[in-house]
């Protein structure tokens, strides 16, 4: 035992630690089991790469930690990889905790060894440790002495040996360890001629790091240090030898400490045979797809109808106690912006739910490699499929679900386009619409709107990809987890923690416009009529003739900014209870034809806004998003009302 | 050397049929893809087989673990086909 100072610092100021670790190890899991409750979620500063915060309390000492992204290794082109090597040699958290996937050690381990080569401070977990024995048997001693660093094993799902890392986790904050792997004799000797040109190198990143890089090539840090020329500099490919090297050092570990006994890959093997079928895949997904859609919009639809009554009732009630402004401003604005925002939360729980389900059996990667080549097609790939087909259902946890995109450019892409999915809010509006002009093809027309929707997007898929976005597909590859039978916990989490985020961020927007659309409702006459909103409505109204939309249907339009529902209910105030007479001797079927087009392609409501704003961190991707939007519905109904008058 | 006989042997890995195996010889992909790959498995010398073809990507096994490679990533890989 050593002194007992270090650890009376810690006691004083608290420990910070940092979770990295591969995707599907069960990472959320683990600091989920860490922190409980205690955690918050955001974005890094400046990109949209998630950030996950939490603490907890072991023994009096405070531990607060901090979630990195899951990857495979630090290279300084992709941003969650260069944000968590960032992190781990500018920050220096006290204790690295990487969790490895028992069950898969030779390729885990790959980034323990590069997280060794940062000279950090590294626990190594192995997670899943009993599924991993099922199949082999690790010597857990002697890999922790073969590594160099604790080796703590777990079954994060279950709570299983959580006290034992914490405890670990206290042990070794404090301490400085290094502990690398050799990479033989030939390969050392380039490493140690590097060091020595580095002279004048900032003393908190480790020179071995630095000359690894260097020989791996990576250009960021070439810039730092400038080009280290050697003089017998070998002509090599350091990324390449490198690698190899460090998948020989892992071999000669495992061959010591791990010993096979089963075959643990036979019933994901199996079931992919299936899954991913060249045909049956296909079918098999769209039951999946149906039945998650279904789903979640069944299970959500009477709640939020139930909050919804409960708020119409609400503001009645207020309406019939409370006179004038004070009356007019409880029920129109608190209590109906209250619930305009509440009524989007079960969908979108709901949603998260059904993604949680989907992202933890393993089912999701295979959903993108079934989808790549297809989507490909309109530059993107296989990851932007699901993120899509949720906007069918509401935009906002569509958008939100783009965060599993690791290219940047192919995630602000789908987030461009997925306001043009048809989301069920629009659909009150078809189903008024159609069933006045088109009784007969109603079923058809509204079909056609969802066709018009993903049409478009395919074709500005492509065109933004070729302008204002433009670059190279990333190329695709994806790692297929074992499939594995979802965590309760883990599910409830994440539907937990992605919903508060929304609640949290989206939700203080969309309250403030509901105001503002109050305000601008029932002044200064207090009736809608003469309000301000009737009267943009009318100052607009030449701008929309050659659509054939009146000052009402304009209002009603600005009206929808707030949620596309809203359109039905001003249409309704407007044109008094004999809505559909009202609306057949207004308009013509052309027109109202325009008029569903219109409300398919125009700005997407406040939430959706708030949410692309929150996930883009840019006011002006969120201006393209509006305008462009706006030009392509009035195009589009502009179209549709000069070839529809030619024709009829 | 055997350079005749070797040669004969590689091959793309998208070109492997489902349950071929082969031994990974080169990667005739730009650095950050090529960092990429070895970060997931598929480095020179390791074994991959191939599991399933769909319509563009593949599955490959290698180093214990299942990865889903696109068709013009697969293309870069060049392997030495194993024969049984």
């Amino acid at each position: 035992m050593r002194t007992d100072t270090p650890q009376t610092q810690i006691r004083k100021s608290g420990v910070r630690i940092a979770l990295i670790g591969n995707p599907n190890v069960g990472k959320t899991t683990l600091f989920n089991e860490l922190t409980g409750a205690n955690q918050s979620i955001g974005n890094w500063p400046g990109v949209t790469v998630e950030k996950k915060e939490g603490v907890f309390v072991h023994k009096g000492v405070r531990v607060e930690v901090v979630d990195l992204p899951g990857l495979y290794g630090f290279g300084s082109d992709s941003v969650a990889e260069k944000i968590a090597r960032d992190y781990l040699i500018n920050e220096k958290p006290d204790v690295v905790v990487d969790i490895v996937d028992a069950s898969n050690l030779m390729r885990n381990l790959y980034l323990t060894l590069l997280l060794l080569e940062m000279d950090v401070n590294v626990i190594v977990v192995l997670n899943m440790f009993d599924e991993a024995t099922k199949s082999m048997k690790i010597d857990v001693d002697m890999l922790s002495e073969l590594l160099g660093v604790p080796v703590v094993p777990t079954v994060a799902k279950r709570g299983e040996g959580i006290g034992e890392l914490k405890d670990a986790i206290l042990k070794e904050a404090g301490k400085s360890r290094r502990s690398f792997v050799g990479y033989g004799e030939d390969v050392e000797t380039i490493i140690t001629k590097i060091e020595q040109e580095l002279d004048n190198l900032p003393k908190t990143i480790p020179p071995r790091w630095v000359a690894l890089k260097l020989l791996e090539g990576d250009e960021e840090i070439k810039e730092i240090v400038g080009e280290v020329r050697l003089e017998d500099m070998p002509n090599i490919r350091g990324d390449v030898i490198l690698a190899q090297r460090r998948y020989e050092a892992i071999r000669n570990i495992l061959r010591l400490c791990v010993e096979k006994k089963g075959e643990r890959w036979k019933i994901t093997d199996r079931i992919d045979k299936l899954i991913l079928h060249k045909y049956l895949g296909y079918p098999i997904f769209l039951i999946i797809l149906w039945g998650a859609f279904v789903f979640s919009y069944r299970a959500s639809a009477p709640i939020s109808d139930l909050i919804d009554s409960f708020f119409s009732i609400l503001g009645e009630y207020s309406s019939s106690y409370l006179s004038g402004t004070v009356g007019s401003f409880v029920s129109g604005a608190i209590i109906s912006g209250l619930g305009s925002v509440l009524v989007f939360i079960p969908p979108i729980f709901f949603v998260f739910f059904v993604i949680a389900v989907l992202e933890d059996t393993g089912y999701m990667a295979r959903v993108a490699f079934l989808m790549d080549r297809a989507m490909g097609v309109v530059g993107l790939s296989g990851k932007s499929f699901i993120p899509l087909v949720l906007g069918f259902g509401c935009n906002v946890p569509a958008i939100m679900a783009t965060r599993t995109i690791e290219s940047q450019r192919e995630r602000i892409l789908t987030i461009l386009i997925n306001p043009l999915m048809s989301c069920s809010a629009r659909l009150p509006v078809y189903v008024l619409i159609a069933g006045v002009f088109f009784r007969e093809n109603a079923g058809t027309v509204i079909f056609s709107m969802y066709l018009l929707g993903i049409l478009l997007a395919m074709v500005l898929s492509v065109v933004f990809g070729r302008s204002v976005l433009r670059g190279a597909p990333s190329p695709f590859i994806i790692e297929l987890p074992p499939y594995r039978i979802p965590s309760v916990k883990t599910v409830l989490m994440a539907t937990w923690t992605r919903g508060k985020h929304f609640l949290e961020k989206a939700g203080t927007v969309i309250f403030g416009v509901v105001i503002l659309a109050w305000y601008l409702s029932s002044y200064p006459t207090g009736t809608i009529e003469g309000s301000y909103l009737a009267q943009i409505g009318q100052f607009l109204s030449p701008l929309m003739e050659p659509l054939g939309f009146d000052w009402r249907i304009t209002s009603a339009l600005l009206m929808g900014f707030l949620a596309k529902e809203a359109v039905v209910g001003t249409l309704g105030v407007l044109y008094g209870t004999e809505l559909s007479t009202a609306l057949s001797a207004s308009i013509d079927p052309v027109s109202a034809y325009a008029f569903m087009a219109f409300t398919l392609l125009y700005v997407p409501c406040v939430a959706a806004m708030a949410v692309v704003r929150q996930e883009t961190a840019s006011w002006k991707w969120t201006a393209f998003v509006i305008l462009y939007e706006l030009l392509l519905a009035y195009t589009v109904a502009l179209f549709i009302v000069l070839i529809g008058r030619l024709i009829f | 050397m055997d350079a005749g006989v070797g040669l004969m042997n590689k091959v793309r890995l998208n070109e492997l049929k489902p349950h071929e195996e082969g031994v990974v010889v080169e990667l005739m992909a730009g650095k950050g893809l090529t960092r990429r790959l070895c970060e997931m498995g598929i480095v020179p010398g390791a074994r991959v087989k191939v599991l399933l073809i769909g319509h563009g990507p593949i599955v490959v096994e290698t180093m214990g673990s299942r990865i889903a490679i696109g068709k013009g990533m697969a293309s870069k890989i060049l392997v030495e086909k194993i024969r049984k």
